[in-house]
Formats: structure tokens, C-alpha cells, sequence
């Protein structure tokens, strides 16, 4: 008989697939959990969601923008576990329905997160241990902790403003406090409303449009900047010295420069005009010109000082697992051709920024050259009311000298006075603007307004797009004296 | 004195069985008002009767001052306490059934260790048992109604029972009376050794081919890899274990994985098991074939190292749970720790056979009881490997501790062998 040989040896045989089975369990409760963890098909995920009470967002003035409220509702059929194992369940809600949906986002059990719900979602979750006992006999009984409330820079009213101002305009409009950098009003549309996202109907509806209303235009919508773009063009010359606020132009309406045709909008062309000129009635021939003279290097240096090509650290920064703000664009690969240079000048060409993108470089300009980064989370407050985290006084970025921002400054009011693009437009306010229209494949131009108030010393910078909408004077300009107006009164 | 100690074990196994389950009560809200589903009376309920099937049985052994092994029956019936712990905390209306068929299964733990008298008579109708398997395996083909997309199930006044179950113990029984046989121990005799490979005479490669095709037969007409490979696996390791020749365990490990690999060519059904096997996560596969492994997977990693806490996982929704993947739910109720004491009581509850087997004096006996060891770890292996993702996930039920009437009463009707094994043999 040979099992008293053969026996260990099963043994040890079967002992080696236990413990490889272990070593399995091992390795994704040790190596592979919190990938899984957060895995949008895992139910843990959304049932912690549904279980706890998460943290509120809140405005700049205390305003709930999301609140978690016990859900008395009867769960969906498919979602009833068995009897005897009900849990208490919270319901997200959103008083401010649509109108902050790109900036505050959604958080549904099965849909997913976005914006500041999917940013911050590490602070708004509860923490999984229970609350530290204060007196000893709460360990016996330990209380779930609640999560903790996010601040933002949002200012509601200015938020309905700039909605209602946008009106039901595919676009976006962004308003940001020029001496903080933060983001006071982040407005889009089309929007949705994030406390419908659950209904199966309504949310297979927003998927399915066109006109993609889950897009947040406001930071990830990128567009050509157009003629807008032209205030950093000038700003950069103006800083590298290769061109003076007084220098002299000669547009007749087209020019062949590094062997393309530039054409202006105004066929007869501008005739004799000097720099302020060329930004106040937007002379494309001056700023292919301007540019062409800065050079590909210098331009490409600025571009990328200001921003315009990164990611912008919209939320409070560290906490965003997933950065959801686009990065622009602009040809930075390989030195300019000449023919882009002069493109991109006026800002045609490969150029793509999002409106915040636009608004950045507008608080640059009015904070004497300094950028400061553009942020919409102002602090995190736990539930005993004590502060964890508040935006820190970030030191400014100087991209152009505070004389050439200056100069800048003085052209952009000139736009607003009369012979400029957006004369008649301000009503008395005291505004410095520039005026876009954006050729794109889509249809007629994009159209935009960067502006800056008071334009002395600015202390709101505000961007506007309205898709096909043309002149910029015509759709945006509005829209964004609207914003500057309301906030100015704020 | 053996059945002291059994006493002894069968208190602390119990324990574990009250434990489980009043936790996973009370953490779910339950209270002493008797409600449907979950309350502690109905806890206690369940868990009484479970207490009296376990005290009726060690009893009836100790009456007859059996010398049984007093390991085998402590670790099946604290396994079967986890299985109540896990049901309960997934299923609550399960666990009264489940009971039931553990009255049913004790009673035939005490009717295969007072009732068969001589073991050996049972080596002498190694046919009878080979055609009981097939026979067992083809009935549900004939007769049965589709569920779940496998033909596995037969009703009979509203019991279903999987005919399957039973064959694994009538296949265990056929190979052990086989080999013990005087046509098998020709096949157990010296090999021959051909480049320093000891490879078994080509004449009786038969029953080898024999049983390949049956696992084959089982993988395509059942479309259950698992029990395939179960039934070819437990072949195989009698073999061995009757010959010591390891050249069967590599010829029939590289001609299962080549059939395995053939079929899944040939047949959709194989080849999207496997695809869910090798990658689940893709959109397409996640949402379908590769829902089961992938929620498991979800599981064990929310365990960690102590585990979320009884009756605290989120497997409620996750079809078949209860019978499939209560692995899982463990892992993620008490994380590793929970995960290593499982699989050491089943380890030692092997140990327990082969050791029973090693002690036997007959050929048929000792052969019987090292089949009954190795089926359990094979079990053990396929569903625990299946969720984890080490193997293709293949529906096999986990021994003592998933709910199913036929598979817990197949296991104890395992147990109850055992147990006659080893009277008379410590």
C-alpha cells in the first residue's frame, strides 16, 4: 500500500493551493483595495454614498448649494434588499437646482460624480471610523461622523446674474475676483439639474443630446479665443520692448505677411492706426505683425506664463483625485512657422482655451501682470465647526511686467470708448474690454468679451462665450456688463 | 476518551454558530419583537435546532461508544455555523431551510456510520457505482429544467435537488473500489520509466482516457467547467494517491487543460468563461459573464485585513451569493483573518481523512476515505480559486458552508463515511 507515502504529499499538495488561495485574498485586500474600492461598478461605493450624511456645499455666503437629507422615499424595486436588512438611507439635494450644476456637480448612486462633488469628494465623505469619543461610554455606542462642509467662492446672486444674462445661449461666463484670483461666478449653458440625475429617462436624456448639457463649458468647453487673445499678444510685445504703446501702423485691410494673407474684418482697412488703436478697433494685420516681431519663442513664453495651456488647479489643489479642468491648447511642440505666429497673434490658428482659461488671463492683466491661480474652494470645515483646510495666500505668477499690464489696461478701455469695437456698450460703467469673434468649423464665430472693471483699478474680471453667435460686441459684450454691473454692486 | 473531546469541540463549534448570527442580527437592527426575516427569537429558533441535530448525533455515537474520529464532526459543524452566519447575513429567509436540510444531513451522518456495517461490501460493486455516476449525472440532462443557463437541477414536489452533488460521492466510490479491485492494483504496479519519466503502462491509460471523457462530456453538456474539472481532479488524486506515480497526475493535468483549452475553441458558452476569467473588467464583460467574479472581487478587497464586521457586506444583490460566493461575503465580513481560519479548518479536516485513510487496514476503506479527503479539498480549491480569480469562477458550492440542500447533504453523507472509516481504525 502506498497512501502512508502518498498521503503527506496530497497534503502538502492541497496545503500549497490553500495557501495560494490566501495569498489571492491577500492580494486584493492588500494590493488592489482601494482601486477597487472606488470602482464605479462597485455597490460599496454608492451604498456609503447612500448611507452616510455627506458634507454640504456651501456658497461664499453660507448658501447650501448641496445638502445630504434622510431619504424617506421607498427604494426602486431592484434596489430593495431583503427583509430585515433596511439601512437608513440620505438623499443628496440641491437647492440651487440647475443653476450651479458645472461648478458644484452631481453625486448619484450608478451615475457617478462630478465637479466639486467629484473634487472634494474625499472631504465630503464621511470618515469610515466613527466620531473619537468625548466621554468614555461613547465607545460603547459609537456615532457615524458626518462629512465635512466645502466653502466656495461661488456668490449666488452673481451666479443668477450671469445665468440669467447667458440666458438659454449655448455658452459660458466666468467671473473671477482679479486681486484673490477666486472664482465668483461660474455660469453655463446648456446645464441640467443635478437632483433629477437619478431618473433613468432624464439622465439617458442629457447623454443623449447633442447639444451635451453634461459638458461644463465654463472649464472644460475649449474654444479659439479669437480676437480676445490680442490683449496678451500686445501685453507680451509690450513687456519684451519689441514694439511702444505709440507705434504706427498701416492697415489696408489685408497684407501678405510671412507669405499668407492677413485680412482684417474691416475690408477697407483701418488705414493709419497706433497700437491702442489696433487693440480698440481689433486690427488683425497690426497683431499678426506685433506678434511676428515679438517672435515664436517669446510668444510661445508668455502663452504657456499665463497658463493659457495648462490644466487650472480650479479646486482646492491636492484634493482633486481626478483634475477635471481641460488644459488649453496652443502649438508649443516645435518653434512657431511664421504663418502660425501671425495666426496666433490674433488668436487664430491651433490656439484652444476655456472660457476660465480667457477669465485668467483678464485677472493677470488687471493685477498688474500677476496671475494668481483661479480657485472656486475657499475652505473645508469639519463637522464640529472647526476649519481643516482654507485656501492659503498663494503668491502671484508674474508673467508680464505691471507696466505693460497697464498699458495693456489703458488699450482695453479704449475699446470701450467711441471708434472702438465695443463702443456704447458699458453704459456708464467703467469698463475695459476686449472684443472676439472666433472663426471655428461649427457655423458662424464664437462670440467673446474679456472685461475688466473698474478699469482704473480692476477688482472683477470677467470672460464670455456664446457659441455662433458672431460679433462679440453683439452676444457677449452684454452679458458681461451685466456680470461686471451686478458685481460691482455686490 | 474520544467523544469527550468531541463534546468538548461541538460547544465551541456551536458557539461559533450562536455567535455569527445573533451578531449578524442585532448589527442589521433586529430586535426580541419577533418580525419576519431577522430577529434574535428567530435566531435563537434556528440555532436551537441546529444545537439539537448536533447533540441527537454525538449522542447516538457516544451510545454505541464509537471510537470515530472527534475532529471530523466539530469542524464540519462549525463550518456549517459559518455558513449560517454568512446566509443570515445575506439572505435571512434561507436560513430556516438551510436548518431543515441539516436535520436531513445529520440523519444521514448517523445512518452511514450505524447503518452500513461493513464498509468493505460497498468495494465490491465498483460497477454499480460507476454507472450511479453517470446515471446521476445524465438524469438532470433528460429531465431537468434550465436555471440559470445549466441544466443542474431536478424537482420533485417542489424540492430541487442537483442529482450531481450525490455523484461525486458515488464517483469517489467507484474509484476507490475500482483501484482496490485486482484489475485496478495492475494499474497501481511499477511503472515504466521512459527518459526518467515514470510514465504508467499504456495499457491502462484506458480507464485514464475513460474518465478524460467524461470530464470532457460534463464540461460541454453541462457547460460546468468546474464540476469537470472536480470530478477529473478527484480521479486523478486517487490514482496517485493508490500508485504514487506521479506521471498521472502530469498526463492528466496537461490532457484536462488541453481539452479545457479545445472546448473553449469549440464552444461559446466555455470560451466566455474563460474571457471573463482573464479579463472581467471591460465594460462589456463586467455587466455580464464577468458580474459574479467582479462583485466578489469587490468583496474580498473591502474586507482587508479585519474585515467590514458581520453582516455588514454588500453582497445582497449579487444573484446566487448565497450558494456561490459565500467565500466572498466572508472575506468581506472578516477579512483575512476570517478567510485563514476557514481554509485551516478545512485543511485540517482534510488532514483528519488522509489520516483516516493512512490508519485503514483494508485497500477499499483506505482508498474511500483518501477520496472523500481529497474531493473536499478539490472543492475547497475550485470555488475558493473560482473567487478569487486564481481559476475560471465556476459554480461549486463552498462544503458545509453554502446554502444548497444538496450539496449539504452530499457533504454529510461524506462526513458520515468518514466517520465509519475510522471506527475501528484509531
Amino acid at each position: 500500500m502506498k497512501l502512508a507515502q502518498t498521503a503527506p504529499r496530497l497534503l502538502l499538495f492541497f496545503g500549497v493551493g490553500f495557501a495560494l488561495a490566501l495569498g489571492q485574498v491577500a492580494y486584493w485586500q492588500l494590493a488592489r483595495a482601494d482601486e477597487l474600492g472606488h470602482h464605479l461598478r462597485n455597490p460599496r461605493y454608492w451604498a456609503r454614498v447612500r448611507a452616510t450624511p455627506r458634507g454640504r456645499i456651501l456658497d461664499a455666503r453660507g448658501r447650501e448649494l448641496a445638502v445630504s437629507v434622510p431619504d424617506t422615499s421607498a427604494p426602486a424595486t431592484g434596489d430593495a434588499l431583503p427583509e430585515g436588512l433596511r439601512r437608513r438611507r440620505y438623499a443628496r439635494r440641491y437647492p440651487a437646482g440647475e443653476l450651479c450644476a458645472h461648478a458644484v456637480g452631481y453625486c448619484e448612486p450608478e451615475r457617478g460624480e462630478s465637479g466639486v462633488e467629484l473634487a472634494m469628494d474625499a472631504w465630503l465623505t464621511p470618515p469610515a471610523r466613527p466620531a473619537p469619543p468625548t466621554i468614555w461610554w461613547e465607545w460603547l455606542a459609537p456615532q457615524p461622523q458626518r462629512g465635512r462642509d466645502v466653502a466656495l467662492t461661488l456668490d449666488l446672486d452673481l451666479q443668477r446674474v450671469a445665468a440669467e444674462a447667458l440666458g438659454a445661449r449655448a455658452g459660458a461666463v466666468v467671473a473671477l475676483d482679479v486681486r484673490r484670483g477666486a472664482v465668483l461666478a461660474l455660469a453655463d449653458y446648456p446645464r441640467f439639474d443635478p437632483g433629477r440625475v437619478g431618473d433613468k429617462a432624464y439622465w439617458d436624456a442629457l447623454r443623449a443630446d447633442a447639444e451635451r448639457p453634461l459638458l461644463a463649458r465654463a472649464y472644460q468647453g475649449l474654444y479659439a479665443p479669437g480676437s480676445t487673445f490680442k490683449v496678451l499678444t500686445m501685453a507680451a510685445a509690450l513687456d519684451a520692448g519689441t514694439i511702444a504703446p505709440g507705434a504706427a501702423f498701416d492697415c489696408d485691410g489685408s497684407a501678405v505677411l510671412a507669405h499668407t494673407r492677413v485680412k482684417c474684418d474691416v475690408k477697407t482697412g483701418h488705414g493709419q492706426i497706433d497700437a491702442t488703436g489696433a487693440i480698440a478697433r481689433s486690427c488683425n494685420v497690426s497683431l499678426a505683425r506685433t506678434a511676428l516681431d515679438l517672435g515664436a519663442a517669446r510668444f510661445q513664453r508668455a502663452v504657456v506664463a499665463a497658463g493659457m495651456t495648462r490644466r487650472l488647479d480650479l479646486f482646492a489643489p491636492g484634493a482633486a483625485a481626478r483634475t477635471l479642468p481641460a488644459a488649453g491648447k496652443a502649438p508649443l511642440d516645435q518653434a512657431l512657422t511664421p504663418q502660425q505666429l501671425a495666426a496666433c497673434g490674433y488668436g487664430q490658428g491651433a490656439l484652444a482655451v476655456s472660457p476660465l482659461h480667457l477669465a485668467a488671463l483678464g485677472q493677470m492683466l488687471g493685477n498688474g501682470g500677476v496671475a494668481l491661480e483661479p480657485y472656486l474652494v475657499e475652505r473645508v470645515v469639519s463637522a464640529g465647526a472647526t476649519t481643516v483646510y482654507q485656501r492659503p495666500p498663494v503668491p502671484g505668477r508674474p508673467v508680464v511686467s505691471a507696466g505693460a499690464a497697464r498699458a495693456t489696461l489703458a488699450m482695453m478701455q479704449a475699446v470701450m470708448r467711441p471708434g472702438g469695437t465695443g463702443s456704447g456698450l458699458a453704459g456708464g460703467l467703467d469698463v475695459a474690454g476686449k472684443t472676439g469673434s472666433a472663426q471655428n468649423p461649427h457655423g458662424q464665430a464664437h462670440s467673446w468679451f474679456l472685461a475688466l472693471a473698474p478699469a482704473t483699478a480692476p477688482r472683477y474680471a470677467v470672460a464670455v462665450v456664446v457659441e455662433n453667435a458672431g460679433w462679440g460686441r453683439a452676444a457677449a459684450g452684454p452679458v458681461a456688463i451685466k456680470v461686471l454691473r451686478a458685481a460691482l454692486s455686490r | 476518551m474520544g467523544r469527550r473531546r468531541e463534546r468538548r469541540l461541538l460547544v465551541a463549534a456551536l458557539g461559533v454558530g450562536l455567535a455569527g448570527p445573533v451578531l449578524v442580527a442585532v448589527v442589521n437592527g433586529a430586535t426580541f419583537a419577533p418580525q419576519p426575516g431577522l430577529s434574535i427569537p428567530r435566531v435563537a429558533a434556528v440555532w436551537l435546532q441546529m444545537a439539537l441535530a448536533v447533540t441527537v448525533c454525538h449522542a447516538v455515537l457516544a451510545r454505541r461508544r464509537s471510537d470515530a474520529d472527534p475532529l471530523l464532526l466539530p469542524l464540519s459543524v462549525a463550518l456549517c455555523g459559518l455558513g449560517l452566519t454568512i446566509v443570515f447575513s445575506l439572505s435571512p429567509t434561507q436560513a430556516q431551510k438551510q436548518v431543515n436540510w441539516l436535520f436531513a444531513g445529520l440523519a444521514l451522518v448517523l445512518a452511514a456510520t450505524s447503518g452500513l456495517g461493513d464498509l468493505t461490501r460497498l468495494g465490491r460493486y465498483a460497477y454499480l457505482w460507476g454507472v450511479a455516476t453517470v446515471v446521476l449525472l445524465v438524469i438532470p440532462m433528460l429531465f431537468a429544467r434550465e436555471i440559470n443557463g445549466a441544466r443542474l437541477w431536478l424537482e420533485i414536489g417542489g424540492l430541487r435537488f442537483q442529482p450531481g452533488e450525490l455523484a461525486k460521492v458515488t464517483l469517489v466510490l467507484f474509484c476507490a473500489a475500482y483501484l482496490a479491485s485486482a484489475r485496478g492494483e495492475l494499474l497501481t504496479e511499477e511503472p515504466r520509466y521512459v527518459g526518467g519519466l515514470a510514465l504508467p503502462d499504456p495499457r491502462y491509460l484506458g480507464p485514464l482516457a475513460l474518465m478524460w471523457l467524461l470530464g470532457m462530456a460534463l464540461l460541454v453538456v453541462l457547460r460546468d467547467l468546474g464540476t469537470a474539472a472536480l470530478f477529473f481532479g478527484t480521479f486523478v488524486c486517487l490514482l496517485y494517491a493508490a500508485s504514487a506515480n506521479s506521471g498521472y497526475v502530469a498526463v492528466g493535468g496537461l490532457s484536462f487543460a488541453g481539452g479545457a483549452w479545445l472546448a473553449q475553441g469549440l464552444f461559446p458558452h466555455v470560451h466566455r468563461r474563460l474571457e471573463a476569467w482573464l479579463n472581467p473588467w471591460s465594460d462589456k464583460v463586467i455587466a455580464d459573464a464577468g458580474y459574479q467574479v467582479t462583485q466578489a472581487l469587490f468583496a474580498i478587497a473591502a474586507g482587508g485585513v479585519t474585515g467590514v464586521g458581520l453582516g455588514l457586506n454588500h453582497m445582497q444583490r449579487v444573484p446566487a451569493a448565497t450558494t456561490d460566493l459565500p467565500f466572498a461575503a466572508l472575506c468581506e465580513e472578516t477579512g483575512l483573518w476570517g478567510a485563514t481560519l476557514v481554509l485551516l479548518l478545512y485543511a485540517l479536516w482534510v488532514q483528519r481523512a488522509l489520516r483516516i485513510a493512512v490508519r485503514q487496514r483494508e485497500r477499499f476503506t483506505a482508498l474511500l476515505a483518501a477520496g472523500l479527503g481529497c474531493l473536499m479539498a478539490l472543492q475547497v480549491l475550485v470555488i475558493v480559486g473560482g473567487v478569487t480569480k486564481l481559476i475560471p469562477l465556476t459554480g461549486i458550492t463552498l462544503p458545509f458552508v453554502s446554502y444548497g440542500g444538496s450539496s449539504l447533504l452530499t457533504n454529510c453523507l461524506m462526513l458520515g463515511l468518514l466517520l465509519r472509516c475510522s471506527e475501528g481504525a484509531q
